[in-house]
């Protein structure tokens, strides 16, 4: 026979059963606006039942209920696909951001942009042409000069100020990567003392998982889940994190309790900053940053990391050296024909360039360009006109006037003509070149190549957005099936506690019950 | 699926986000009248915006340089003007002194008439328009018959190349009547120039003062070549100045139609922008109102 009160056993158990449920529940509706937070169910089991023997027979009658376990509701396949979505989402909206301000930056089309400033430049020169000798007309001229090449100026700068932000971000996301491997260990020591006590740390696990998400907006990340091998009774979990290009062995970032560093501060090459591995082993000499092979592996534009890093060190490169080919093209073409020229004030045998360098030692570059100082400093320096020159002589002379001068033509204005003639393309430039010799730029005119440089452009930032616009679908996407799994209903969360609690209303019920039938079993011991 | 409320506000944000995101575009559409404001509008079309507002700018500037071409010749048609009634008054003198009843004195007073011509010519062949001689070829910086000089030239200071004005693509019109054909200047080689116009003026005075009636007939004759080379200068700066006219009235016309091909490419459809953005304010306006309906209530609400 079995116990008088087990009755009152299995009311307990019902209550505290029932009242854990609404705690859950509770604890649901508390978190419902949590981003990050996983619903939880309450896993009510049967408790283990009483077996006794009547009539000769072992007869098993049911002990009530316990709470087993409290459980996730969530899908680790649709957070794999989430966090890889993101990441490609991720790398396409930085490379739009980054992508958007070089399109600020040109402003065109526009009044004010290197376009407009390169047509004035030219225009200048077929004014100049109609009034050589009209020292406002040159004035204007060189002014027009020296905003098309502050523009060029300005457009380098900014691409460098660009450059710097990007590798600004790229250290920044470093040391935040180290951080968030650092958290995820500290969670995986906790997490896995909680489960070898067979607890159910569920929380510590959605702080885990929120963390892989903010890492997964950074770089590509996979996370791999198995039951550590020392446990056989229970489940317990061994987490491991691997970030960049997932078939790179070397790219775990935490595995179970051991977690790889990135160098941070990041290593700088040539300016600018690496991702690259720590030792694995404390005592090793970390690799080393100089050589490529050693970089980080970020896998194939996924995660903002690559997106800056790819901007910084291949877009923007490439974009400034268009604005150096055009820079130089644009110095070529008007100095050869300037060179040949003269304007209110006598030349040698041959004039002076219009453009010249900075920096004497390099090339002409964006950044490298300015308008001749002899010419700042004299307008008259301007080329209007050709040097009239003497060619039955060798080295040929210049012309002489009446009075003994080198003879001055200020009504000849055909090197400012054909100088504005560049607008148009090289037909007038050919005259000036050696026959086979290329034209300055491998297009049909400086507008033209400048031109095919922005439609680039334009193409490229069209790309980005639409990538970036269709990756924001599929995580939104993803995100509503994540939030369909995990989410937290009120409506369920009410229709639970309506349901529990109505259940805990009847185990309190099976205790009156109980009670009174107690009471009637005692009270037949008492005499009135 | 499942269906949360998380959900519920989450994806109303979102298309609350994407139809703002639909009016903003719209919104700029509309407050710059164009339809491409930057490169990733349209990569394509951008391109060819920026060559024709190029070509629009060198346009512009070849319209100016064609209007100022134009009064340039203007100028010069007016001083030709002059010169030809000056030359007629010359001739008439001559026709009065190859009469034979003139007296001695009265060819002098004639003679003195056609000096003060001459002089009138010298000051004529240093016309300028602003700073510009425009007889001297391209040394217009220079007066081509310096000061001091003699009825009987002897310098000339100008050359025979045409000072050119810019009116389109690669192509520069000369818009001056050169001196050296005007004045008939020929060089002497040694460092000397000559003028036959001068010198038929200076014969003319000169045979006027000794009175001999053959030199008067001859300079007769060299006058009337004179005033057909005038005529014939005048002739051709007419067509050149007509051709400038030519020049503008194409420019007028290939700007307008550049313009509206840039208006065609980068203007937006106003009307259609407009439908678009009451259409897209329409569906904000249903996500809002069904938002606010769909967010409120849940069994919260009715549960007491």
């Amino acid at each position: 026979m079995y116990s008088t009160f087990f009755g009152l056993q299995i009311a307990s158990r019902a209550l505290s059963t029932q009242q854990a449920a609404l705690d859950v529940t509770g604890h649901n509706i508390a978190n419902a606006n949590n981003k990050g937070y996983t619903r939880q169910l309450p896993n009510i089991q049967a408790a283990n039942p009483l077996t006794f023997n009547a009539a000769g027979k072992p007869i098993t009658i049911g002990a009530g209920s316990t709470m087993d376990s409290i459980i996730r509701a969530r899908d680790s396949y649709v957070d794999r696909q989430f966090r890889w979505e993101t990441s490609k989402y991720e790398y396409w909206a930085g490379k739009e951001q980054t992508l958007n301000m070089v399109e600020g930056l040109l402003n065109e089309p526009s009044d004010y942009s290197l376009s407009s400033d390169l047509n004035n430049f030219l225009n200048s020169w077929s004014e100049l042409a109609k009034n050589p000798q009209n020292v406002g007309a040159r004035a204007v001229l060189k002014e027009r000069a020296l905003t098309l090449v502050d523009t060029l100026h300005h457009i380098d700068n900014q691409i460098t100020d660009m450059q710097n932000d990007l590798d600004a971000n790229v250290s920044v996301t470093v040391s935040q990567i180290n951080t968030i491997a650092n958290q995820i260990k500290e969670l995986n020591t906790q997490i896995k003392r909680s489960e070898a006590a067979m607890d159910n740390p569920n929380d510590l696990k959605d702080q885990r998982d929120a963390l892989v998400d903010q890492l997964s907006k950074l770089v590509p990340v996979r996370v791999v889940e198995t039951q550590d091998p020392g446990f056989t009774d229970r489940t317990v979990g061994n987490f491991k994190v691997i970030i960049g290009n997932e078939s790179d062995v070397d790219n775990v970032l935490v595995d179970d309790q051991v977690v790889r560093q990135l160098q941070n501060p990041a290593p700088t090459v040539n300016g600018f900053s690496r991702v690259v591995w720590k030792a694995l082993d404390a005592g090793d000499p970390d690799p080393d940053p100089n050589d490529p092979d050693n970089w980080v592996d970020l896998g194939n534009q996924m995660g903002e990391l690559q997106a800056n890093i790819e901007i910084r060190d291949q877009y923007l490169v490439n974009f400034r050296s268009q604005f150096d080919t055009f820079a130089e093209g644009m110095a070529t073409a008007v100095n050869t024909i300037h060179q040949t020229g003269q304007g209110l004030e006598a030349e040698g045998i041959t004039g002076i360039e219009f453009f010249t360098l900075i920096d004497d030692t390099q090339p002409f570059t964006a950044a490298n360009i300015t308008v001749n100082p002899l010419i700042r400093e004299n307008l008259n320096r301007i080329a209007t006109g050709t040097i009239p020159l003497d060619t039955t002589t060798d080295p040929p002379t210049h012309i002489q006037d009446d009075d003994g001068n080198d003879l001055l033509e200020v009504g000849d204005a055909s090197v400012a003509l054909d100088i504005a003639s560049l607008s148009q393309g090289w037909e007038k430039l050919q005259a000036y070149l050696d026959p086979g010799d290329p034209m300055p730029l491998d297009a049909g005119s400086l507008g033209d190549f400048y031109g095919s440089v922005i439609s680039q452009m334009g193409v490229d930032i069209q790309q980005a957005k639409r990538m970036a616009e269709g990756q924001s679908v599929l995580v939104n996407h993803m995100n509503n099936q994540r939030e369909s799994v995990s989410g937290v209903s009120l409506d369920e969360e009410m229709a639970n506690l309506v349901r529990f609690q109505k259940s805990y209303s009847a185990a309190a019920r099976l205790v009156t019950m109980m009670d009174s039938m107690l009471d009637s079993l005692l009270g037949m011991g008492t005499t009135r | 699926m499942r269906v949360t409320n998380n959900m519920l506000t989450q994806n109303l944000l979102k298309n609350l986000a994407s139809a703002n995101n639909r009016m903003d575009l719209i919104q700029n559409r509309l407050a710059t009248g164009q339809e491409i404001t930057k490169p990733s509008d349209d990569p394509v079309k951008i391109g060819t915006v920026l060559r024709f507002k190029s070509s629009l700018a060198s346009m512009e500037q070849w319209k100016a340089n064609a209007g100022e071409a134009s009064a340039y010749m203007d100028t010069t048609e007016g001083i030709l003007n002059n010169m030809t009634s000056m030359l007629q008054r010359v001739r008439e003198l001559t026709v009065q002194g190859a009469n034979g009843s003139n007296s001695d004195s009265d060819l002098v007073q004639i003679a003195k008439e056609v000096d003060q011509l001459t002089e009138q010519f010298q000051v004529l062949a240093n016309s300028q328009v602003g700073p510009k001689y425009i007889f001297s070829g391209t040394q217009i910086n220079k007066p081509p018959i310096p000061p001091n000089t003699p009825t009987v030239l002897t310098q000339w200071d100008g050359n025979d190349k045409a000072y050119e004005f810019e009116v389109g693509p690669n192509v520069s019109i000369s818009v001056s009547v050169e001196g050296t054909r005007l004045f008939g200047i020929t060089d002497n080689g040694d460092g000397t120039q000559s003028s036959s116009f001068f010198n038929t003026l200076h014969k003319l005075s000169s045979s006027l003062n000794n009175a001999d009636q053959d030199q008067i007939n001859e300079a007769l004759q060299e006058i009337d070549d004179q005033i057909d080379n005038v005529l014939g200068l005048r002739a051709e700066l007419g067509a050149k100045s007509n051709r400038m006219q030519t020049v503008s009235d194409q420019m007028d016309n290939s700007i307008l139609s550049m313009k509206k091909s840039l208006s065609d490419i980068q203007d937006a459809d106003m009307a259609e922008t407009i439908m678009e953005f009451q259409s897209v304010q329409n569906v904000y306006r249903a996500a809002l109102s069904v938002g606010s309906q769909i967010i409120q209530p849940s069994l919260v609400d009715f549960i007491r």
